[in-house]
């Protein structure tokens, strides 16, 4: 679970990498929920983890999550980090794809 | 390798352990035909349409809102805006700034259905029709709020609260830059003179 927001939740004017609203900072927090035979809280490891997500005008989304551990369980420091791309159009390509065949 | 690499009592492990994840995220409605691996921001095929693609426009001369037909589908959710909504003034009216703003905002998420300097797609109406530009900013916002999901416009609000109000700024600009022959426009923070597409 966890929480974020943009650093600026007005657009500039201008087209710029580093613009504020491009950056969105945030908290998040996750952990085990045991496994198939124990659900529960036992013997599992949490983390605590402020998070930083980059949205490049081009489309492109850098994460970068530094986890620290909340209980014995857990590592000291967890490093999560992502790259995503969104890519506008593709349903619809492979509906009229599968749609031709 | 770790053997017990899960998070499940993962410090008994002593070596570092590498996870990963694919997220695959379909955003609705389906036929606004974007998928997203985890999350990103939409990006406008048409992003570079001011550096000369003019050429681009006919695109509304096949579309879909080709005809009349966009004033029987897109336009009538303006009308359904309730009263509270259309009343709302845009808090960034006679912001130059805003329109700028809302320019670049409309490119990167409403130009690939409304086409370049808005005058339609094969997926979304003209938004510089009468019904458009007489439509009041609450009602616009209203729209681009709540989406028309049926007809594939999918809901914004995602989009910050000012930014959806700078994007109605862009489009309530437009009236005034139909009858104007060329336009100053920063294009990567420089200005450079635009001629629009007719």
């Amino acid at each position: 679970m966890g929480a974020n927001h943009p650093l600026a939740l007005r657009a500039s004017p201008n087209r710029c990498n580093f613009c504020r609203e491009n950056f969105i900072a945030g908290v998040e927090m996750y952990g085990g929920l045991g496994d198939a035979d124990s659900f529960g809280l036992n013997i599992t490891s949490h983390y605590l983890a402020p998070a930083l997500a980059w949205n490049l005008p081009s489309g492109w989304t850098l994460r970068l999550s530094p986890g620290f551990g909340l209980n014995d369980n857990s590592h000291g420091l967890v490093l999560r980090w992502g790259v995503s791309r969104e890519f506008a159009g593709f349903g619809e390509a492979v509906r009229q794809f599968l749609g031709r065949l | 390798m770790c053997p017990e690499s899960s998070p499940v009592s993962a410090k008994r492990c002593a070596s570092s352990w590498v996870a990963y994840e694919i997220q695959f995220e379909e955003l609705f409605p389906a036929s606004s035909g974007s998928h997203a691996v985890d999350r990103g921001v939409r990006r406008s095929a048409n992003s570079s349409h001011f550096r000369g693609a003019c050429k681009e426009q006919p695109e509304t001369a096949g579309g879909r809102f080709s005809s009349g037909e966009g004033r029987q589908i897109g336009y009538a959710e303006i009308a359904k805006a309730p009263e509270n909504a259309r009343s709302k003034r845009n808090p960034f009216e006679n912001d130059a700034d805003a329109v700028t703003a809302g320019r670049k905002l409309f490119e990167q998420h409403c130009a690939e259905c409304h086409g370049n300097m808005a005058v339609g797609g094969k997926k979304g109406p003209s938004l510089r029709e009468e019904e458009v530009q007489r439509a009041s900013p609450g009602a616009l916002f209203w729209v681009l709020t709540n989406g028309v999901v049926r007809r594939g416009m999918p809901v914004w609000s995602k989009v910050p609260e000012p930014q959806r109000w700078q994007i109605v700024s862009f489009l309530k600009s437009l009236r005034e830059t139909e009858h104007v022959s060329s336009l100053k426009l920063p294009i990567n923070g420089n200005v450079a003179n635009i001629t629009p597409c007719r």
